[in-house]
């Protein structure tokens, strides 16, 4: 199973390379040594991308995005008074694509999920715009791996095309709810601030750290990090082999929505 | 009693001369040196304005002046290159303004030093000119406050999306006298600071999430349940329509000539008026492909 970052050698120039990434098929076409044409379903009139002309490779890498995330899960989920358990959500990510060789890349185009729909968390007036992510709830992270999982087989739609790239790539999002309170508690949304969350690698999947949801009241919680969800994973590294650790902070976030939002509807 | 008075008056000098200390005797004029036959015209010039020491201080004010100008100017160029994520467009236009006016009331104060104008008495005459301008230049005035309340008030900031009356459009500037807005046709609009102060404001770029209303009415006939499920999914589907809040589709009255439903969605503001547009033919095209029955007049759009 091939791991991330992704190094495609690139064409000569007057050749081209088809790739599939993220479900759209895209050809990148060397037009001379320093100039690439990047084609493609979404690029009707093509994109002419500018290069050094030593650029020898094209390097994938998989990031969460620009935004927090606001993770709902498809079936209720629901805690009962003092009581814990741990659950694990697969969350789409989006693609940076990068040129350059062994000595350095750099960032040209991102490739975001299929679909990327957005929500406000909070209120109207003052709430925080985040990348929505409706998501299967999986009950471990073993579970969790072999549905988002990318193999050769369930890449038979792009044979001759990375599989990796093709099928859009998920991330195991582990949350542990403790529910501190006297009564059950539903739970029908996690907000995962992403500058907080680090992408790894454990035996070519991917995984966030794992979170912890306290839950401290029916419209109070707290969120915080206890590190990576696996004992194998490796942080995963930048275009430049950089590994991208973000260290959290002991607490991610906490707030009583009721007493931001006012209303009477939260976690 | 009145006698007592009488000596209590107080006591007035007698006409007795009292000695006067002696005036003082200022110098007598130093005779200027006459100029040199051979002089240039430059020390012609100087010596008939007085000499070096009677024009100095005006030269040192005007340079000081000079150098003030210099400095404000400079000082507001390297304020409108601060890019740091805290500082808007608005936060810097203010600070320009603020250094530029402080560095060039001080370099004012200091040249009017030089010149032996006294502090205090500009002060003092501060008073009676402000009297003087407020009835001169009133509307002129008023326009600087109310200029200066804008800026610290911020019912807008620049590069947001206002109406103002009639106008409606984005804010380049705001002045001391005036504020200046670009239409969407690309004109650009003065409009003086009380009258903005006066206004009702529009600010439709404050908030980050603005809610679209499309309504659309459907024959009483038409299976509602049906409809409200076709709209939402039309909604649900956008992917610049926030999931959060989600869309909602509410039955809003029956008329005559059938029912009104009104599809509401959160949308980002600066998406706004795009999504609207391409929600509106979607639901138009929705009611075709769907043959959902509607009255003769089925289609309206909320005023927004």
């Amino acid at each position: 199973m091939a791991s991330w970052p992704i190094d495609i050698e690139l064409p000569p120039p007057g050749e081209s390379l088809e790739l599939a990434i993220q479900q759209r098929r895209i050809c990148l076409k060397r037009s001379s040594d320093n100039q690439l044409e990047l084609t493609g379903e979404d690029y009707d009139q093509g994109i002419v991308i500018g290069g050094s002309p030593d650029m020898t490779t094209v390097r994938f890498i998989p990031t969460l995005g620009g935004l927090p995330l606001l993770v709902f899960p498809k079936s209720r989920l629901l805690c009962p008074a003092h009581q814990s358990f741990t659950v694990a959500f697969a969350i789409p990510v989006y693609i940076v694509m990068g040129l350059g060789s062994g000595s350095g890349f750099t960032r040209v185009i991102e490739f975001p999920p299929p679909r990327v729909p957005r929500a406000l968390y909070g209120p109207v007036d003052a709430g925080v715009i985040c990348r929505s992510v409706h998501t299967e709830i999986y009950a471990t992270l073993e579970k969790a791996r072999a549905q988002t999982s990318i193999s050769e087989e369930t890449s038979s739609e792009a044979d001759e095309l990375h599989p990796l790239l093709w099928a859009p790539p998920l991330a195991v999002l582990m949350t542990m709810f403790e529910n501190q309170t006297n009564t059950p508690l539903d739970i029908t949304k996690v907000m995962a601030p992403q500058t907080q969350l680090t992408l790894y690698e454990a035996k070519g999947d991917l995984l966030t750290n794992k979170l912890r949801m306290k839950l401290l009241g029916e419209l109070e919680a707290e969120l915080t990090s206890l590190g990576p969800a696996s004992a194998e994973a490796v942080a995963l590294t930048d275009l430049n082999g950089v590994p991208v650790i973000t260290e959290p902070r002991p607490t991610l976030f906490t707030h009583s929505y009721k007493q931001k939002t006012g209303l009477e509807f939260g976690f | 009693m009145i006698s007592f008075l009488m000596q209590a008056k107080p006591f007035l000098p007698t006409s007795t001369p009292t000695p006067s200390p002696p005036a003082a005797t200022t110098p007598p004029p130093v005779p200027r040196a006459p100029l040199p036959a051979d002089a240039t015209s430059w020390e012609r010039a100087l010596y008939f304005v007085g000499g070096w020491e009677a024009i100095s201080p005006y030269i040192y004010a005007l340079i000081t002046l000079v150098l003030g100008f210099v400095i404000a100017k400079a000082l507001s160029a390297v304020i409108r290159r601060i890019d740091r994520p805290g500082m808007t467009k608005h936060t810097i236009a203010v600070l320009q303004k603020v250094v530029f006016y402080v560095v060039i009331a001080s370099a004012i104060i200091l040249a009017l030093q030089q010149v032996g104008v006294k502090l205090s008495n500009l002060l003092a005459a501060a008073g009676i000119v402000t009297v003087a301008v407020s009835f001169a230049a009133q509307t002129s005035v008023s326009n600087v406050i109310s200029g200066i309340f804008l800026l610290f008030d911020r019912p807008f900031s620049i590069g947001d999306t206002i109406k103002v009356d009639t106008t409606l459009g984005s804010v380049l500037s705001i002045g001391l006298l005036s504020s200046k807005v670009r239409t969407f046709d690309n004109l650009v609009v003065r409009i003086p600071n009380e009258a903005l102060l006066k206004s009702t404001i529009i600010n439709y770029s404050l908030l980050q999430v603005r809610r679209i209303d499309i309504s659309v009415t459907v024959s009483q006939e038409a299976d509602l349940g049906a409809v409200r499920e076709l709209l939402l999914g039309v909604m649900r589907q956008h992917d610049s329509v926030l999931d959060e809040p989600a869309p909602a589709v509410l039955t809003d009255l029956t008329t005559d000539t059938g029912v009104v439903l009104i599809s509401r969605v959160w949308v980002l503001s600066p998406e706004f008026v795009q999504i609207r547009s391409e929600l509106t033919t979607s639901v138009i095209q929705l009611l075709k492909d769907e043959k959902i029955p509607r009255p003769r007049q089925y289609w309206s759009q909320v005023p927004q």
